[in-house]
């Protein structure tokens, strides 16, 4: 039951799959969340793991060595395409 | 630069959660100083420690991802680099997780402080099959590195030798410059070389480094350039906004993003080649994840939380509980012996019931707000809390609240029988100041420990039958009241978007003992030596209110004569006996009578002296208000006597009937006495309790909010806020079961 859609391929992080590696593509929502997320790690072209998204808890993500918990405020505004796209 | 300087100020500088607190507490050890800085929440960290004959003085600044102005926090550590310019900023770095505590890195370097790295967890590191070769980053990056592991004290000599070095070097600030690229670089170069040109900020920051930040608009920096010179500064944001045009335009993106961007890419260039070396795949899982994949379970993960919860709330008040009785002991004997010491009079009024009982009840918490701190700090440290909050902030976030703001509602009694004082520093937790604030208003609704024997004595008078359920109901309201009322200060006084959910989980760690001691006891002394003065003040104001003015002389005299003529009646050997003491030893039913008749003049004057004085005055005069909820003055004082502490509802209301001193333990005479009182039914009771339930919350948790919140404003706030609520919902309660005729 995949939810990806659009035709460039890009979906928020909030509704990939759980359990795969993505590539963030943009970060929308203002610069001032493209500053804090960029010193988290969460920048375009960083690659990121999705350990757990849409059970209602804030997404799991996995960057680098570190885990962050992102709410939905902010993982809809990431988003992110398969490795290979 | 004289090379013979014996003091040195460092800065310890890094992310949060890369050790860097460790760090500071294996070298300072207990030669630290916590404070606030001035006028904020944040946290000023200073240690002393010796090398070589020299004192160094360390600052732990707060842990920050980067050095923009978006968080208190930043501003904090970028504000200290630049006034107090530490001669060595030690930045501390994960080395399991060095890509993205090189951004920090970086940015320190760009605004040219000397840094001397810590390469800290390099053990972790190792386990996970990662070895850097720190002589080589330290090439790279024209700074010493030097390999630590914080949680051992490994490596802190050689690292505070290295910082010592580069201070004695006379190293002056260079900035690193970054190239960001064809489209930020050139206009860069044209505003750096105005800045430079009219001399704007350069004897704070670096040309390029103010450039950069107005190019981010950066808000603290604009401010700082407008008033230095506002022509220019318009002339840099024109620039800065024609290269953000373009940027968003041709790239669809932002500055902050390239120059983001840009970092990153000198980062991984840093670490190409020889650096890193991963000895082996470290893509099993790791332990914490393993764990993670149990604790935040969709399922076991909150049923787990509420048996960590419960523990850490059985602890906190069963093992208390003992200690506090010590202390209990220790100020009642402290208070029996100064009654024998001093004469009788005002005097001794004055020490035994206002000072020796109010610092007694403020140092009583001692043990409870130590047992309560420690078991934060442990799950804190270990990481726990962090899951926890991430949990629950759905279920928070609805109410305008946050995830972290649990821990502050069940401290103080979400689950009956708290308390309000760490329940209200427990907000610490919370980043967000308009989260945190709605939190510490809201928390003290809860039913804490003092409250609970108030309302089961409440209980026991007027609801026989169904107590059990009646206490839950209590809770469930309690929870009810806090929560819609957060919602609602969430919506007006403090409206304002919710802080975006963004917390990083920390891997699991087995804290220090010695971190989790150093914790604990730093906020229990912040405790004591602040709180306590101000309590002091306090209860000895509310003891002159209920003691003065004292009963005129002629009703005294008639008290007197009254006694005397009890006195009178008894045969000359019984009555030295009982004028030594209200309780003689005997079984002469004459005496025994004549010894009750006594006492009981004694209670109807304790009576009449509390309804004489200031308070009982109060109580008298706030009858206005307090008919429509049904209180008489009775009630009136002891709710106002209930502000020194909610315990105190209990003994006052007994004095007021003329009960003489009922403990809270044995407060069943009251209940009965209140059951046969014409005046209260269990509607009034009702009403009552849901009163004391939301009123203001007692000093102490004032002088809390005061403190945690820093103003006044919050302190009165609460007071006035809690206070006219209660009215409200008691008034409600009252008249509408008046009109349904119960």
């Amino acid at each position: 039951m995949s939810r990806e859609s659009g035709c460039d391929g890009l979906v928020p992080l909030s509704h990939a799959r759980p359990g795969t590696r993505l590539k963030v593509r943009r970060i929308e929502g203002g610069r001032k969340l493209c500053a804090r997320m960029a010193a988290l790690g969460i920048y375009p072209g960083a690659e990121v793991e999705l350990v757990c998204a849409g059970c209602d808890c804030p997404c799991l993500v996995k960057v680098h060595g570190s885990t962050l918990s992102l709410g939905a405020g902010v993982s809809n505004k990431i988003l992110v395409s398969g490795l290979s796209a | 630069m004289s090379a013979s300087a014996k003091e040195h100020l460092f800065a310890l500088a890094g992310n949060p959660n890369c050790g860097k607190t460790t760090l500071f507490n294996a070298i300072t050890g207990a030669r630290q100083h916590v404070g606030n800085y001035p006028g904020i929440t944040v946290e000023k960290k200073e240690g002393l420690c010796s090398l070589d004959g020299r004192t160094l003085r360390l600052v732990d600044l707060p842990g920050t991802y980067s050095l923009t102005a978006y968080s208190l926090e930043e501003l904090v550590a970028r504000d200290f680099l630049v006034h107090e310019r530490p001669e060595v900023v030690i930045n501390i770095v994960d080395a399991s997780n060095l890509e993205r505590n090189l951004y920090l890195t970086v940015q320190l370097l760009e605004l040219g402080v000397p840094v001397v790295m810590a390469l800290n967890m390099v053990d972790v590191a190792e386990s996970r099959g990662i070895r850097i070769h720190c002589d080589e980053l330290s090439r790279r990056l024209g700074i010493p590195v030097v390999p630590t592991v914080a949680r051992r004290g490994e490596g802190k000599e050689a690292l505070l030798r290295a910082a010592v070095d580069v201070a004695e070097s006379g190293r002056r600030w260079e900035p690193l410059r970054l190239s960001y690229g064809a489209d930020i670089d050139p206009a860069l170069q044209d505003m750096e070389r105005l800045i430079v040109e009219k001399g704007l900020l350069t004897d704070l920051y670096p040309a390029r480094w103010t450039a950069l930040k107005i190019l981010e608009e950066d808000e603290q920096v604009l401010g700082k350039a407008r008033e230095a010179d506002p022509a220019l500064t318009d002339e840099l944001l024109a620039q800065a906004a024609k290269v953000t045009q373009h940027i968003q335009k041709t790239l669809d993106s932002y500055p902050e993003a390239i120059i983001a961007d840009h970092r990153y890419g000198y980062i991984s260039g840093l670490l190409r080649e020889g650096i890193v070396e991963q000895r082996w795949r470290g893509d099993r899982l790791h332990l914490s994840d393993q764990i993670d994949r149990v604790l935040t379970n969709r399922f076991f993960g909150p049923l787990i939380m509420l048996a960590i919860l419960y523990g850490v709330y059985q602890i906190t008040f069963t093992y208390s509980e003992v200690p506090v009785g010590w202390f209990e002991a220790a100020f009642a004997a402290l208070g029996s012996w100064a009654e024998s010491v001093l004469p009788e009079g005002p005097v001794r009024s004055l020490v035994v019931s206002g000072i020796i009982d109010g610092v007694g009840g403020v140092v009583g918490f001692v043990p409870l707000i130590f047992l309560m701190f420690l078991a934060i700090a442990f799950l804190e440290d270990t990481g726990y809390l962090a899951r926890a909050a991430y949990m629950l902030d759905r279920v928070f976030r609805v109410f305008g609240l946050h995830g972290n703001s649990f821990m502050a509602f069940i401290i103080s009694g979400g689950i009956a029988g708290g308390c309000a004082v760490p329940g209200v520093m427990a907000t610490r937790t919370l980043r967000s100041s308009r989260e945190r604030l709605a939190t510490l208003l809201t928390a003290p609704f809860m039913n804490c420990g003092a409250k609970v024997p108030v309302l089961a004595m409440l209980i026991a008078a007027f609801f026989t039958e169904n107590r059990a359920q009646m206490m839950f109901l209590l809770t469930m309201l309690a929870w009810v009241f806090a929560l819609v009322l957060a919602k609602i200060i969430r919506s007006t006084i403090l409206r304002g978007p919710s802080t975006p959910f963004l917390l990083e989980l920390p891997p699991y760690r087995i804290p220090t003992f010695k971190g989790l001691m150093i914790h604990t006891w730093e906020r229990i002394w912040q405790y004591i030596s602040k709180a306590g003065t101000i309590i002091l003040a306090i209860s000895i104001l509310l003891w002159a209110l209920m003691t003065f003015p004292g009963l005129p002389e002629e009703k005294r005299a008639a008290f007197e004569e009254k006694r005397q003529e009890i006195l009178n009646a008894l045969p000359e050997g019984v009555r030295t006996s009982l004028e030594a003491s209200e309780t003689p030893e005997t079984s002469d039913p004459v005496v025994v009578q004549a010894a009750a008749a006594l006492s009981d003049l004694s209670r109807q004057e304790a009576t009449e002296a509390l309804k004489h004085s200031f308070a009982g005055r109060m109580g008298t005069g706030l009858e206005i208000f307090s008919r429509w909820c049904g209180f008489d003055w009775r009630t009136n004082v002891a709710l106002v006597g209930g502000f020194a502490a909610k315990e105190v509802i209990i003994s006052t209301l007994g004095t007021a009937y003329s009960l003489g001193d009922v403990e809270a333990d044995e407060s069943l005479s009251l209940s009965q006495r209140l059951q046969k009182d014409p005046h209260w039914n269990p509607l009034t009771a009702f009403a009552a309790m849901v009163f004391i339930m939301l009123y203001s919350p007692c000093f102490v948790t004032v002088t809390c909010i005061v403190k945690e919140s820093g103003s006044w404003k919050w302190g009165l706030f609460s007071m006035a806020f809690n206070t006219v609520v209660a009215f409200l919902f008691a008034t409600a309660i009252y008249q509408g079961g008046r009109l349904l005729g119960l």
